[in-house]
């Protein structure tokens, strides 16, 4: 069956993987696109949530190709651009990065890379077709990409104790990623564990070669499992998974409960720190209980975002805030065994779940749902304008919104989140 | 497109079947009768129009685009026998780019260096490669560049197989003006039982052999001459056979639009095919299927 889908929330796997590689500090993508592919998301991520990365849209090198090179092969134009690349961005990693045109007439990109190996620089490639998938797809291939072949070269020896790879947040596509592995970091290291976030401020290749010294892998979300697997295969490191990272004292003790067993961290020391959050945390939901029951915020929502983000929120708003999450409209891509496993993650907390992409039917449902509260994407800004309700921003694109430093998870997402949700609701 | 000037015809068949052979005797028999004849090799190996230019060195299209510069007809093209205007599309070299794309973009060239309307021909053939194996090989009968295509096909399954295809792309593009089929060329015909074959083939398919070339020693040495058998052996039987169809191609209207059979029934088709030729060859069923 064919279908159209309008307003699309999210760009291809090209898109997924430069957006990906650019928030690891060093590392140059090389692109053998038609003109337009890196761009495209460029302009998107500065639409839809405010950062660019280490390497901005328009210095990010690209071949460039048109009809000639579609018809002849377009290798030797790529070697060019690699070859005048090296030569004027210094680089740890170059990445070569295949769109739909290269990949459909053949390109054979391998050889290239390896032709920059042999001048002597560290270089992997990633064949990123966006007709193989969209933004999500990119995040998982790259990372695939980094993992098997930066790792055949530099595979470090010997385990780090306490030493622990983040993965599941996507830069960008998360719109908090930064607070985020900010926020992961910071409660780990409150029972001694030493969290490897690989993306954002000070994040290398450096960082990248860690990778098998960890104890153990996190996957925060679903879009972190490939990499977690892939790791524990190719380097024997144990994983956990969380399928929604979350908000607030419940979801993180158990985030830290369970990661301190598994490395055999004291229980009793992991207690002590979570009582002293809780009580923070307790202390501010008390702050605003005034304004709880004067502004009457026990509302029903909408949820509209990817799996993880709406586990996170409707699990919270619904025990702490006492909210009725109506309708969970899932966006990020679902295959049939991840629908089910989303549905009943998802059906804990609301009472109604979708799986949609496209963005008039979503208004649709967000129409016909009785709610009076949204929380979900800049796209959803029409939708909650034309019912007259508020839309909070908490998935991408976030249409108008700078986000630098604030976070969504853990106990200072809870906080903040109590803060502006407070403020946004009382303005009502 | 403008207004078409001339007959555009498409030969397609299978890899090595004789389509550039058969479709260079066509247009040198249609040069002797005094028409003007284009012949345009769509295919990368850039040889269909060898034996009508003493096989001489001829730049192709491709060969001119990829050297970026301001491509003049007179350089992509040779007057060959009698006159016939060759020009070989060309492509890239063999295991790099796409030589669908690069017919598509060699044709379209063409197109706007105005050839037809300076050449004014009255027929114009296109031998286009091997199988139609993806949607740059189908150019030349979609978007109107030609009208009709003719399949070489010997009486070997394989052969069949890729007319079958062919009829699938013109069952599939001639609703939307895409070319219709003018017949089955019978080609490299040996044994007795191959033009039954042609024939039940052409009748399941709602088509029609509009000519049967047999085998013959003086199409392999006028080859060697760099020439068609036309201009090497005039006299020969065999010439006048690529005559009348020629004549044939010239003159008839007659086009349809082809059923392919479904890949299963062919199997089985050529399954029985197979039964009836043991059959045959071991005396049990002699003198039936038209034989
Ligand atoms: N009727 C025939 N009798 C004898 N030899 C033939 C006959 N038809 C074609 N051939 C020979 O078969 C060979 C292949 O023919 P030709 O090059 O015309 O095929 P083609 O279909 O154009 O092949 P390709 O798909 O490679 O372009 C040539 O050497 C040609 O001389
Ligand atoms: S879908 Fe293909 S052509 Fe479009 S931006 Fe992505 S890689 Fe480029
Ligand atoms: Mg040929």
């Amino acid at each position: 069956m064919q279908e159209s889908i309008e307003r699309s929330r999210y760009g291809c796997n090209l898109q997924g993987a430069l957006q990906t590689l650019t928030e690891i500090k060093g590392v140059v993508p090389i692109l053998h696109t038609t003109p337009g592919c890196g761009i495209q998301n460029y302009l998107a991520g500065k639409a839809g949530g405010g950062n660019s990365g280490y390497l901005k849209g328009y210095s990010v090198p690209d071949s460039n190709v048109y009809e000639k090179q579609v018809i002849f092969g377009g290798t030797s134009r790529l070697r060019e651009q690699i070859k005048n690349t090296v030569k004027v961005m210094e680089g740890d990693l170059y990445v070569t990065i295949s769109g739909c045109e290269a990949e459909m007439v053949g390109d054979d990109i391998i050889a290239m890379t390896q032709e920059i190996i042999d001048q002597g620089e560290n270089a992997i490639y990633y064949k990123a077709a966006g007709f193989k998938g969209n933004q999500f797809n990119g995040y998982v291939g790259v990372i695939d990409a980094i993992l098997t072949q930066l790792s055949k070269t530099d595979a470090a020896r010997g385990i780090e104790k306490g030493l622990v790879n983040i993965f599941g947040i996507l830069p960008k596509q998360d719109i908090y990623w930064q607070g985020n592995l900010k926020e992961i970091k910071r409660i780990l290291e409150n029972i001694g564990v030493k969290a490897n976030t690989l993306f954002g401020f000070g994040q290398e290749i450096g960082q990248w070669k860690e990778i098998p010294k960890a104890e153990l892998n996190v996957a925060v979300s679903k879009w972190g499992l490939d990499a977690v697997k892939k790791a524990e295969e190719k380097f024997g490191t144990p994983y956990l998974y969380f399928p929604g990272l979350g908000l607030g004292e419940d979801a993180i003790g158990h985030f830290l409960l369970e990661i301190g067993d598994k490395l055999g961290i004291d229980s009793g020391k992991t207690k002590v720190y979570l009582e002293k959050e809780k009580e923070y945390f307790t202390h501010a939901l008390e702050q605003i209980t005034e304004y709880y029951y004067d502004y009457d915020f026990q509302k029903t929502a909408a949820v509209v975002g990817d799996e993880s983000t709406l586990i996170r929120y409707g699990t919270f708003l619904t025990k702490y805030l006492g909210m009725e999450v109506e309708i969970a409209i899932i966006t990020d891509p679902w295959d049939e065994e991840g629908t089910q496993e989303a549905s009943s993650l998802v059906g804990k907390f609301a009472n109604r779940v979708y799986f949609c992409k496209d963005s008039s039917e979503i208004d649709e449902i967000i129409e016909n749902g009785n709610v009076e509260l949204i929380f979900g994407s800049g796209l959803e800004n029409r939708i909650a304008k034309k019912l007259d309700i508020p839309n909070y921003i908490v998935s991408y694109p976030a249409y108008g919104k700078v986000i630098l430093d604030r976070c969504d998870m853990g106990y200072t997402g809870a906080v903040s989140l109590l803060e502006e949700l407070s403020s946004l609701l009382i303005n009502q | 497109m403008s207004k078409k000037i001339g007959k555009h015809i498409a030969i397609y068949g299978k890899g090595g079947i004789g389509k550039s052979t058969t479709t260079s005797n066509i247009s040198a028999a249609l040069a002797e009768a005094g028409y003007k004849v284009i012949q345009i090799g769509c295919d990368p190996k850039s040889d269909s129009t060898n034996t009508l230019r003493g096989n001489n060195y001829l730049p192709t299209v491709l060969d001119s685009l990829r050297e970026g510069k301001k491509i003049h007809l007179e350089d992509v093209s040779a007057i060959g026998y009698k006159g016939v205007l060759c020009i070989e599309s060309g492509g890239p070299v063999p295991g790099v780019g796409c030589a669908g794309r690069g017919i598509n973009a060699a044709v379209t060239l063409l197109q706007e260096l105005n050839l037809f309307e300076e050449f004014k021909p009255d027929y114009v053939l296109y031998d286009v490669l091997g199988d139609v194996v993806c949607g740059g090989f189908a150019v030349p009968i979609r978007d109107g560049i030609t009208d009709r295509a003719y399949v070489v096909s010997s009486s070997d399954f394989m052969a069949i197989y890729a007319a079958n295809n062919l009829f699938k792309a013109i069952n599939k593009y001639a609703p939307s003006g895409g070319a219709k089929l003018g017949g089955i060329i019978g080609n490299g015909l040996s044994a007795g039982y191959s033009k039954a074959i042609i024939d039940d083939f052409a009748a399941r398919t709602g088509t029609k052999a509009v000519g049967y070339v047999p085998r013959s020693l003086v199409v392999s040495q006028s080859e060697l001459y760099g020439k068609t058998v036309i201009e090497a052996h005039p006299e020969d039987p065999h010439a006048q056979i690529y005559r009348n169809l020629a004549k044939y191609i010239a003159e008839s209207d007659d086009l349809v639009i082809p059923n392919p059979i479904a890949v299963t029934e062919l199997r089985d088709w050529a399954k029985e095919w197979g039964d009836k030729i043991y059959d045959l060859e071991t005396g049990v069923l002699a003198g039936t299927a038209g034989i």
